[in-house]
């Protein structure tokens, strides 16, 4: 965070990303007169999206710096205890997260007239839910790179984006075949931007997905704490803590 | 606490990773203030019990204590006053050597931060790459950079991996003769593998050689010469790792 290429290229993509549906979303509203609501769901969608994201991948990154770097050994000798290192990320991915979107939220205001803020006070409850989940689901990326090392980065890499098509940040659920439903109505953002499409188009908040949003996340946050101390467990046995980078 | 008399000791020390027995039941005691060298070939499980003494890696069976504390379990009131160097684990790249320092520093507690590092620097002489980033250092610069951080807690126990690896004679007798002076005046007890036994010789007061995992032999350098009936160290590795036994 502290160097200035970092810094632009962590800004980077949420601003390519908004950039990219703020364009497709005045293309829909310029051509079609009903369009206004689906031109705020890509914009509203993509800017959330982004925050989900870049909180996982903060603490992914955070970790694979340790691993490039061959510093693991240092840190786990130092008197930083897994849980301290684990809180540390979590608060460097979320203040990663905000830097992030920032631009981009602004860039939104500016070219497209869309103001995330216009969503009123539940976008603060959006923003939480979804950097929760990101760091849920960071912890488990991590957890998979303690367990196969830097042979694993690509698929961690790629697991971050799995998720995105699955919790439908551009369009409803429904729209989803049956199997692919099941699965998208198990992840706390599904949640999250299901009450966003409908806030947006009905005005209406639907506030118990807010709250299962927020139970689901509780709960596989506890799950995936328990996954990646397993994999910490066995990075131990394995010496993975020294070798993790090999 | 620190009156312990023994800094290091294993009992029944045993790591077996699949069906391979990397140590093999091994008690050891280190005696604090010593400085002591793990010696054996490569495959001999020095870096496996090393590694063990870090808490980096558990061991399958036996226990570990430092001044008295058990390592598995009271490993955070060890941390603090312990420290390690190896060439195999680097510091963040991207970060210039003083905040390098600083983070760890942070880490340790160290009060009076700023005055240690530039103590620290002028004693390994690194002041003038503090600014520098670690990535954009030689290998006897970063090796100087990672002692620093080695140093920073002042600790009572430093476990140092080939301290001299990858660096020139000179650099290698500078940093020596830096470990020496730091064990002399803090009485730190310092516990090492190398592969470098004129190092050995120099700065050893005890010598622990391992073969397939165990210990074989055990002495000050000069008792080991002799007991081998070579005329250095060196003789004596060669001739345990070609199975020539002491007379």
């Amino acid at each position: 965070m502290g160097s200035w290429p970092r810094l632009i290229e962590t800004m980077f993509w949420p601003i390519i990303n908004v950039l990219m549906l703020g364009f497709a979303s005045l293309y829909l509203v310029r051509t079609f007169t009903t369009a206004t609501v689906i031109a705020s769901v890509f914009i509203a969608g993509s800017l959330l999206n982004e925050i989900m994201t870049r909180t996982g991948m903060g603490m992914m990154v955070m970790f694979l710096e340790e691993i490039w770097s061959r510093n693991l050994g240092h840190l786990f000798t130092s008197p930083l205890g897994i849980a301290d290192y684990i809180i540390g990320t979590l608060g460097f991915s979320f203040m990663k997260s905000i830097v992030s979107i920032g631009p981009a939220v602004a860039l939104a205001m500016v070219l497209f007239h869309f103001s995330l803020f216009g969503l009123g006070a539940p976008v603060i409850a959006y923003a939480v839910l979804l950097i929760m989940n990101g760091w849920w689901y960071g912890l488990l990326v991590i957890s998979l790179l303690l367990r196969f090392g830097l042979a694993a980065e690509w698929m961690a890499w790629m697991s971050l984006w799995l998720v995105v098509p699955l919790v439908a940040p551009y369009y409803p659920v429904a729209i989803l075949p049956g199997w692919m439903q099941i699965i998208s109505w198990s992840l706390p953002a599904t949640y999250v931007f299901e009450s966003m499409k409908s806030l947006i188009g009905h005005n209406e908040l639907h506030g118990d997905y807010l709250l299962k949003a927020f139970a689901l996340n509780i709960a596989y946050f506890i799950g995936a704490s328990f996954v990646f101390y397993r994999a910490y467990q066995g990075a131990r046995r394995r010496g993975g803590l020294l070798q993790v980078g090999e | 606490m620190m009156e312990n008399k023994i800094a290091i000791e294993t009992r029944s020390l045993r790591k077996v990773f699949d069906n391979l027995v990397a140590v093999d039941d091994i008690d050891l005691q280190v005696k604090s203030g010593t400085v002591t060298a793990l010696l054996g070939a490569n495959g001999a499980g020095k870096t496996t019990t090393m590694a063990m003494l870090l808490g980096l890696l558990q061991p399958t069976s036996g226990v570990i204590t430092i001044f008295g504390y058990d390592l598995l379990k009271e490993r955070a009131r060890i941390a603090p006053f312990t420290n390690f160097s190896s060439p195999y684990v680097d510091l963040p790249n991207r970060l210039t050597v003083r905040q390098n320092l600083i983070v760890y520093g942070h880490l340790y507690g160290i009060d009076d931060l700023g005055e240690r590092i530039t103590e620290l620097a002028a004693q390994l002489q690194i002041t003038d790459l503090l600014d520098r980033r670690h990535g954009s250092l030689s290998a006897g610069q970063r090796t100087r950079a990672t002692l620093a951080k080695s140093l920073l807690n002042a600790p009572r126990l430093l476990l140092l991996d080939e301290p001299t690896a990858s660096l020139d004679p000179d650099t290698a007798d500078w940093v020596r003769t830096l470990l020496m002076d730091c064990r002399a005046k803090s009485g730190a007890t310092i516990f090492m593998a190398s592969h470098n036994m004129l190092e050995v010789e120099r700065m050893c007061d005890d010598v622990i050689v391992m073969k397939g995992g165990k210990i074989i032999d055990r002495g000050a350098p000069q008792k080991l010469i002799q007991t081998y009936g070579r005329d250095n160290l060196e003789e004596v590795f060669l001739d345990i790792a070609r199975n020539r036994h002491a007379p």
